[in-house]
């Protein structure tokens, strides 16, 4: 397929990089852990809302997610695997639609989240996503990651950016986790960004006993190193130092929330819960969900990923309770899916989707959109269009919520449009 | 890891000049607040050069391996090197024996079915194997290189079971041999054609991915061919493709006359005839093995590999030379490098995740386990290497893993739990014998001994006082330690974990 004029604009990038005076430069010279913007003032401002960023791998198809059921177009495009309108009574209840606002429905594998969009803490935004056409997956996570759609040039991520450029005033060693075994593309580029796969497991290894002493020796042996390994080793300590002090293993939530052991998805929402009530510092976290390349036998694996989707974050939603004032959640996929099923009972990589939302401070409708429609004329190769570039959603929430104006550092050459996704 | 650590500085070094490369830049932009210059001091003393060379040239030496270069004198080592053919490797082939799929051909791997899901393990795992013990040390050096800079994802599509045959056919068969034979293999690798999406271009809509990818990354760089010269080139490539499964020989490369674009075309500003089938993607591929830019993309990169991140220009431009004059014959590039005082001298470089484990795996002399089909539990070494980020062919995007060592500092657990767990014996699938190796390289069992003799081992050279300082504090804090009893054994394995943890360690 034809590449877009963005990509263009990548071989551009490369090779004006210098004309990016010191972000470009930053990341001429600089190790990965450095701040990219360690020339730009920093914006100093009180922390704002904890950010909890999850991104659903594989291009979740957003139609069945968050169902146009107001839309006969919807039910001639996809005959096997639609979401049957709330008010069809021939439909299974395990396949109809929670009306949200008349035109739109939440799949019914999400029930637990019905409840959080009554209670003005959920909003659903669609017709959202990157503007790049890639259809592969690795290039348009690597896109939606970077920030920069079309262009790998920049080595760091937005959140990594969004950490670089914004100054809280709390020196936290551990300003941001990306739950997992290698930090996420989107927290790239921060010092204070690191990847954790389970904060139990977060140690030094060898024999227990000798572990503080073992620690001291290496700090020494490292405080004497003339290069840059020093840093590091610094970080790491600050890092271990602060887990330490925060007892995950033995985490109680509260208000009868109920998180699932046996799973890396509710572990890794547990944790962070663990970290936001400890008060350690923590600002981001990033989320990985995989499972959502349904090419085949849709109907019942996105029923199955989204149920575990739902759980876990209502599971969230309840232990933190009030403390939800203070805290933005964010769902995102790389692409959405063709609003053609395809002959394997499932949709291939499409363009346009939705994405969630979730706080005490997010818009009081269920569902943001512009919506263009699924009629032929509107849609893009037969793909939903994009009406609200995810990167608007993702300013409004730094800005808003985050404290951070430079959204123009995040996303270089984007100009945002806000839609009123989070409130003050 | 999903990370792309593609960076402005290999596209700025490649073509627009190289002032703005090296220690002048960092001063440049040095702020009073940022932690001490990247470098390292020019060349620790006393720094054994066969230590060096083994640990450029090889992943590290093995114990006993230094004295045993030094008996053969480097020359002659380095020559060796060069002709791996002339080196036996019984014991690789020795430890790969139950590798069932190393060598299967794509019918044999269908014929497995499900159970070729064990594919990706067994390479992932044999690279780590072969690394750690092969004699033919440059050969597994080069294919690390190849390997990386004719990159390509394990988990794409059928990647999954062709890059075995990719990493056997291709990078294996020419890793040491000559460039455009690499190149072609390459080209026609039903991995790489699955992998840039060349096997689904089609006369119609030509795709550019492939094409843009073997002038951008894998020869002339960007910079030296235009947007044109990529849409032209991906024309020449239309039909170059692999067989369907009612194909003579599923899976295998074919060249397809009915998907082929046989009109004229323009690259590079040669003009290629109609009518040249498959000849139009052999031309291109002859025309960018012979180009200067790509004699000078790669003499960079293996002078990063082998000298520093910023390597100096003298032996780029003498390796560049070389690689021309011999048209592309990699170790007559290499000879050059291997020659260059630069080499010999060259400044402490930071070992990438990779170089890290192998070398740790190499000195302390373990016994790997081989990987049981279902059974993940003795795959602690490709959970290291997943975890720092560096696990072999994992690299989603075609730049593959940068060969900028500084840009892999990070956090320091994962190092730092890798060299003890290893030092223990405790990492799943790796035995050490501690007591086996000292008393087998006639160690002085005194604490001082055992100490002096892991530096060496490990540094090349003598503890510094401040080294010795931080580590006998932790060894002697409960009185020196006494080798006869189990504590004290104990604490001198602590010990050797730190040094193996240290940072001149993290060095080669």
């Amino acid at each position: 397929m034809a590449r877009s004029v963005e990509t263009l604009t990548r071989r551009e990038m490369l090779n004006r990089s210098f004309a990016l005076s010191a972000l470009a430069a930053a990341q001429v010279a600089w190790p990965s852990w450095m701040p990219r913007l360690a020339f730009a003032p920093k914006t100093r401002a009180p922390r704002g809302d904890v950010l909890i960023c999850i991104f659903l791998r594989g291009g979740a198809d957003g139609l069945n997610i968050i169902v146009p059921h107001g839309e006969n177009a919807y039910y001639n495009a996809r005959p096997a695997i639609n979401i049957a309108r709330p008010d069809d009574s021939k439909a299974d209840i395990t396949n109809k639609a929670l009306d949200l606002d008349g035109f739109f429905g939440l799949h019914p594998a999400l029930r637990p989240l019905l409840p959080i969009f009554r209670g003005n803490q959920l909003v659903a935004v669609h017709a959202t996503g990157s503007p790049d056409p890639t259809r592969s997956h690795f290039d348009a996570m690597d896109f939606m990651e970077r920030g920069t759609p079309g262009s790998h040039a920049l080595t760091t991520g937005w959140l990594g950016r969004h950490l670089a450029s914004l100054d809280t005033g709390t020196n936290a060693p551990l300003r941001a986790i990306g739950w997992g075994n290698s930090l996420q593309q989107s927290l790239r580029g921060s010092i204070s960004a690191t990847a954790i796969k389970s904060i139990v497991d977060y140690h030094l290894r060898g024999r227990k006993e000798a572990a503080d002493e073992m620690l001291a020796a290496l700090n020494a042996l490292y405080a004497a190193d003339p290069a840059a390994l020093k840093t590091a080793a610094d970080q790491t300590n600050a890092v271990l130092d602060l887990v330490s002090r925060v007892n995950v293993a033995s985490y109680k939530a509260a208000n009868g929330a109920q998180y699932d052991d046996n799973n890396d998805f509710d572990l890794a929402l547990m944790q962070t819960a663990a970290l936001i009530k400890a008060d350690v510092g923590l600002e981001v976290a990033a989320i990985d969900l995989g499972g959502w390349d349904t090419h085949q036998n849709e109907t019942a694996d996105l029923a199955k990923e989204l149920t575990g989707l739902g759980k876990g974050l209502a599971a969230f939603h309840t232990d933190l309770g009030d403390a939800m004032q203070n805290i933005t959640i964010v769902v995102m996929s790389e692409f959405g899916r063709r609003v053609q099923e395809n002959a394997s009972g499932g949709t291939d990589h499409g363009h346009g989707n939705m994405m969630l939302v979730m706080g005490g401070h997010v818009a009081s409708k269920p569902v943001i959109a512009q919506w263009p429609g699924l009629l032929d004329d509107k849609l893009i190769n037969g793909d939903l269009a994009i009406t609200i570039d995810y990167r608007d959603v993702l300013s409004e929430i730094l800005t808003t919520r985050l404290n951070n104006p430079a959204v123009d550092a995040v996303f270089p050459d984007f100009k945002p449009t806000p839609h009123g996704i989070v409130t003050k | 890891m999903r990370m792309n650590r593609r960076s402005f500085l290999k596209v700025i070094g490649a073509g627009a000049g190289t002032a703005l490369l090296g220690s002048s830049v960092i001063e440049a932009l040095a702020a009073p607040d940022l932690p001490a210059p990247l470098r390292r001091p020019a060349s620790p003393e006393g720094r054994d050069p066969v230590f060096h060379v083994l640990n450029r040239v090889a992943f590290g030496p093995r114990p006993g391996q230094v004295d045993a270069v030094k008996k053969m004198g480097l020359q002659a080592y380095l020559e060796q090197q060069l002709n791996p053919a002339s080196i036996s490797d019984e014991v690789v082939e020795k430890r790969l024996g139950d590798y069932m799929t190393l060598d299967m051909t794509l019918p044999e791997i269908q014929a497995l079915g499900q159970a070729a899901q064990e594919m990706i393990v067994e390479l992932d795992q044999a690279t780590v194997v072969r690394a750690v013990y092969a004699e033919r040390q440059l050969y597994e050096v080069m294919v690390n290189f190849w390997s990386e800079h004719f990159s390509i994802w394990h988990l794409k599509e059928q990647c999954k079971f062709l890059k075995t045959i990719d990493d056997r056919e291709v990078i294996r068969k020419h890793a040491l041999g000559k460039f455009r034979d690499l190149l072609g293999a390459s080209a026609k690798s039903p991995a790489m054609l699955i992998y840039l999406d060349n096997a689904k271009s089609e006369k119609k809509h030509p795709n550019e991915n492939y094409a843009r990818e073997v002038m951008e990354l894998h020869t002339i760089t960007v910079g030296n061919y235009t947007e044109t010269d990529v849409k032209e080139v991906a024309r020449c490539f239309t039909g170059w493709t692999v067989q369907g499964p009612n194909g003579d020989n599923p899976g295998d490369f074919i060249f397809n006359p009915r998907q082929h674009d046989d009109g004229p075309k323009t690259v590079l500003g040669q003009q290629i005839p109609a009518g040249g089938g498959i000849q139009d993607g052999e031309t291109v591929l002859d025309m960018l093995a012979a180009h200067p830019a790509t004699a000078h993309h790669i003499a960079s990169k293996l002078c990063r590999r082998f000298i520093a991140d910023d390597p100096p220009e003298t032996v780029v431009k003498a390796a560049a030379q070389a690689f021309l004059a011999s048209s592309g014959d990699i170790p007559s590039v290499l000879r050059v490098i291997f020659a260059a005082p630069e080499f010999l001298n060259a400044p402490p470089k930071f070992k990438r995740p990779f170089e890290y484990v192998i070398s740790l795996l190499r000195a302390f002399d373990v016994d790997m386990a081989t990987p049981k089909p279902g059974n993940r539990n003795q795959l602690g070494v490709l959970g290291t290497l997943k975890a720092m980020g560096h696990l072999p062919f994992d690299h989603v995007t075609p730049d593959g893993y940068t060969d900028y060592a500084a840009q892999w500092i990070d956090n320091m657990l994962l190092r730092w739990n890798a060299a003890i767990l290893t030092v223990y014996g405790a990492m799943p699938g790796v035995k050490v014998n501690l007591n086996g190796l000292v008393h087998g390289q006639n160690v002085e069992l005194t604490p001082q001994g055992v100490l002096a003799y892991f530096a060496q081992h490990l540094l090349g050279r003598a503890l510094s006082q401040e080294e010795q300082n931080a580590i006998w504090d932790f060894a002697s804090k409960k009185g020196e330690p006494n080798l006869t009893t189990d504590a004290g054994r104990k604490r001198m394995v602590d010990a050797i974990a730190l040094l193996a943890a240290s940072p001149a360690f993290q060095y080669r």
